[in-house]
């Protein structure tokens, strides 16, 4: 009951922010930006695998959230719509980089993960390379997939979103949207083997240090 | 039963159906292959739990900020008067709409009443009365021509009117000689005798009803009444002659004009009735 209250209090702090925006204050669209940015750009980021693209994706989503605001109904919440706008802005992006050949080779010679991502702070130095290589592996191993494998997975397993919302997104029937999350899985199955390998090698070393130690 | 892969998917990422689910978890202890396969399926998925978040600081929130505020253009409330024209363009189609059924409404009263007297009507004008209800296009005809001519007889109201006809009497002459100039008009050659007998019968009546008309200040009906009454003297005057005489006679008397004012007379009283 308190998380009801603590939602619907929101709500109408957002209802009055949309008001205020539509009647022409935009600094107020920023209250909606800061609240909404970490679940906007965490799906931007999973779908594009690009801190550039996932910034990219998510100020285009914002903005185009605000231009249609005044058509905003309601029905859902502003950050369920931006969510989803996001969703679609994201796809655009791959779909436009799929197309670009070099995009890979950029992405493979640059850092595993940002600078603005999390990483834990108690790994030790073979940890971390540990995890460095595994990142890239995974990162190859998405690269297999097409732009519509790698957004129906991301969005099915890791943002745990339904099969119906994904095949909105995708504007594919739900059984094709299905069908691409099989086969995404089914590559990354293959791609994924030798990062379990290093997984045993990485117990294998905690193992022998528990040991010396 | 045989699982595949992508059951398998399925069934890690609850894709599958509560009978379906426990279909594969049993095969699942069964089959140690199968169970090895499910287990590669679940550590791939667990390599791509979660994945990296990205963090959201201050600066970051500032920069994505500056860049998308230089694209914000001021936004205006939606008008509503667009909304208001098109519910009042509605109520104005509504409004004219509920007009028009009015005015249908208030047509077709006359002629319901008139079908409920002629149902009602005497033995003697049942015949007439069933001719006027199958030919109620013409008398909507006759209403519209008589319509037009309200100032007819030198300035005064013509025989369409609405004052009660009083005398039965009366409303039975009308009838025998509305019929009685039809069959003029509708017949070829000399008249036969019977119906000269008829015609002078009603000439008698008709001086009575036209005087009566007179003194009453009917003046519209007593117009009617003299026109008749001119038909019927010529009619009654005329000596039996040739087929071709008769007809040229009917011509000259414009017989249709007087029968015309007739019916509209017979109509009022049925509807006053």
């Amino acid at each position: 009951m308190p998380d009801d209250c603590l939602t619907s209090r929101m709500d109408v702090v957002e209802q009055e922010v949309i008001r205020r925006v539509v009647a022409g204050d935009r600094d107020a669209y920023r209250v909606l930006m800061e609240r909404h940015l970490p679940a906007v750009l965490r799906v931007t980021m999973r779908i594009t695998a690009s801190e550039v693209d996932a910034e990219e994706a998510a100020q285009e989503a914002f903005l185009r959230a605000y231009n249609k605001l005044a058509d905003f109904k309601g029905q859902s919440s502003f950050g369920t719509w931006v969510y989803r706008i996001a969703m679609n802005c994201s796809l655009n992006i791959v779909e436009r980089r799929s197309r670009d050949l070099g995009w890979n080779a950029v992405e493979m010679d640059g850092e595993a993960g940002g600078a603005n991502q999390v990483r834990s702070e108690s790994v030790t130095p073979e940890q971390a390379v540990l995890d460095g290589e595994s990142q890239v592996l995974r990162e190859r191993a998405m690269q297999q997939l097409t732009p519509m494998e790698r957004t129906a997975f991301v969005l099915r397993h890791m943002e745990d979103q339904p099969m119906n919302t994904i095949a909105e997104a995708l504007g594919v029937p739900v059984n094709s949207a299905k069908q691409a999350v099989f086969r995404a899985v089914s590559k990354l199955r293959k791609e994924l083997r030798p990062v379990k390998r290093i997984a045993m090698l990485r117990t294998a070393t905690g193992i022998a240090k528990e040991v010396q130690g | 039963m045989t699982i595949d892969e992508n059951e398998l998917i399925a069934y890690h990422l609850g894709e599958l159906s509560a009978l379906r689910k426990r279909a594969v978890q049993a095969a699942l202890e069964k089959d140690a292959t199968l169970a090895a396969e499910s287990e590669e399926i679940a550590e791939t998925l667990r390599a791509f739990s979660g994945g990296p978040v990205p963090v959201v600081d201050a600066a970051l929130v500032e920069r994505m900020w500056q860049g998308v505020r230089p694209s914000l253009a001021v936004l205006e409330p939606r008008k509503k008067e667009a909304r208001w024209r098109w519910m009042f363009g509605f109520a104005s189609g509504v409004a004219a709409c509920a007009v028009v059924m009015l005015l249908l409404f208030v047509h077709r009263v006359p002629h319901t009443q008139e079908a409920v007297v002629q149902d009602g009507a005497a033995p003697a004008q049942s015949e007439t009365a069933a001719v006027q209800h199958n030919e109620s296009p013409m008398i909507q005809e006759l209403h519209d021509r008589g319509a037009a001519k309200t100032v007819r007889y030198n300035g005064k109201p013509g025989p369409l009117t609405m004052v009660p006809v009083e005398d039965k009497g009366f409303a039975g002459h009308l009838d025998a000689a509305e019929r009685l100039l039809t069959q003029v008009n509708h017949e070829e050659g000399p008249l036969p005798a019977e119906t000269r007998g008829e015609v002078h019968r009603l000439l008698l009546q008709n001086a009575v009803y036209q005087q009566r008309a007179q003194v009453k200040g009917d003046y519209a009906t007593a117009n009617v009444m003299d026109d008749l009454g001119r038909v019927l003297v010529t009619l009654d005057a005329a000596p039996p002659q040739s087929a071709e005489a008769a007809d040229a006679f009917r011509l000259e008397m414009n017989v249709g004009d007087v029968l015309f004012d007739l019916r509209i007379l017979h109509h009022n009283k049925l509807q006053e009735r």
